[in-house]
């Protein structure tokens, strides 16, 4: 069975609470050694690149590019709309580590092989 | 006149230096292209596109041109055989209105067959699909499967994709598909060949 989990997430800096929702949840499911990814759209893709997380933090809630990187380090995956990454001109030069440029097809062929999404925020 | 005598032999010499100076420079052009309505402003802007067209096809041959005054408008049309991909046969025709002032082209109507295949020019084998920058919001996945279309059942297409997504995108797209992906490889300038055969 295909236990992969992925976590939406649409908003970037402008929203630090919701832009790190999402990273709070798929990190406690890639820390229980289950696969997790978090698909980037909108200004979320904003935070895929290097930097672009740098001073994202909600009360309450951790730095998120502390939390990337843990997510990270424990085997989580950062997708980006690709439609949503080309008009923001952000290219794969420009792209933090374990993060990729995906497009709908990918996130299609992961849900009809038995992923789950999760909108958190 | 002068100036779409100069526009049309630039085209077909595809010098588009000598193209946009046959142009004014606050020059008008709208393209009716089959994805839909296009519209430049400007001898620069009108030239990219014309280029963006036929300006890296290894083959461009003039097959068939007129040209007529229609009250102040002149019209001209053209067709050529274009190979832009190896082994890839196709046509294209464009029928063009152009208003002409002092400073040259001052407006361009064009209308385009886009390039349309020439059927069984497609050499065996060798079934090639460029797509350039193109990614997941603009029309690849209609377009690889049009592609795949013309490849005969057990035949192969290479997709070759630059645009960061369609990397990712294009080998899921097959598998959706219900076609197989036999290879992947990467060139050395960032450009990707995925090697798809058409197995229903």
């Amino acid at each position: 069975m295909n236990e992969k989990l992925i976590f939406n997430c649409t908003w970037g800096r402008e929203d630090p609470e919701r832009a790190t929702l999402p990273f709070v949840a798929a990190n406690i499911v890639a820390t229980a050694g289950q696969e997790a990814i978090v698909l980037c759209t909108i200004e979320a893709v904003r935070l895929g690149t290097t930097s672009g997380t740098d001073g994202v933090e909600a009360a309450g809630l951790p730095k998120l590019c502390d939390l990337v990187k843990q997510f990270v380090g424990n085997n989580g995956k950062v997708w980006l709309c690709g439609a949503c990454t080309k008009p923001r001109g952000i290219t794969e030069e420009h792209l933090a580590d374990g993060v990729t440029i995906v497009g709908a097809a990918k996130v299609v062929e992961e849900i009809v092989a038995g992923a789950k999404t999760v909108a958190f925020a | 006149m002068e100036s779409t005598e100069q526009f049309f032999e630039s085209l077909v010499a595809r010098d588009f230096g000598r193209m946009r100076k046959a142009l004014a420079s606050d020059a008008q052009a709208r393209f009716l292209l089959p994805r839909g309505l296009e519209e430049y402003s400007g001898a620069h802007a009108i030239t990219q596109r014309v280029e963006s067209w036929f300006g890296s096809a290894a083959e461009f041959e003039l097959t068939s041109t007129s040209e007529a005054a229609i009250g102040l408008r002149q019209r001209r049309s053209w067709s050529f055989d274009v190979v832009r991909e190896p082994g890839r046969r196709e046509v294209i025709e464009q029928v063009a209105f152009f208003d002409v002032g002092a400073g040259g082209i001052e407006r361009l109507d064009l209308v385009c067959s886009g390039f349309q295949p020439v059927p069984g020019a497609v050499a065996s084998g060798t079934h090639v699909f460029d797509a350039g920058a193109m990614g997941c919001a603009d029309g690849l996945a209609q377009e690889f499967r049009r592609r795949l279309g013309e490849v005969p059942v057990g035949g192969s297409l290479t997709v070759v994709v630059r645009d960061p997504a369609a990397k990712e995108d294009l080998p899921a797209l097959a598998r959706l598909l219900g076609q197989s992906v036999t290879s992947v490889e990467a060139h050395d300038d960032g450009r990707l060949a995925i090697n798809v055969e058409r197995i229903k």
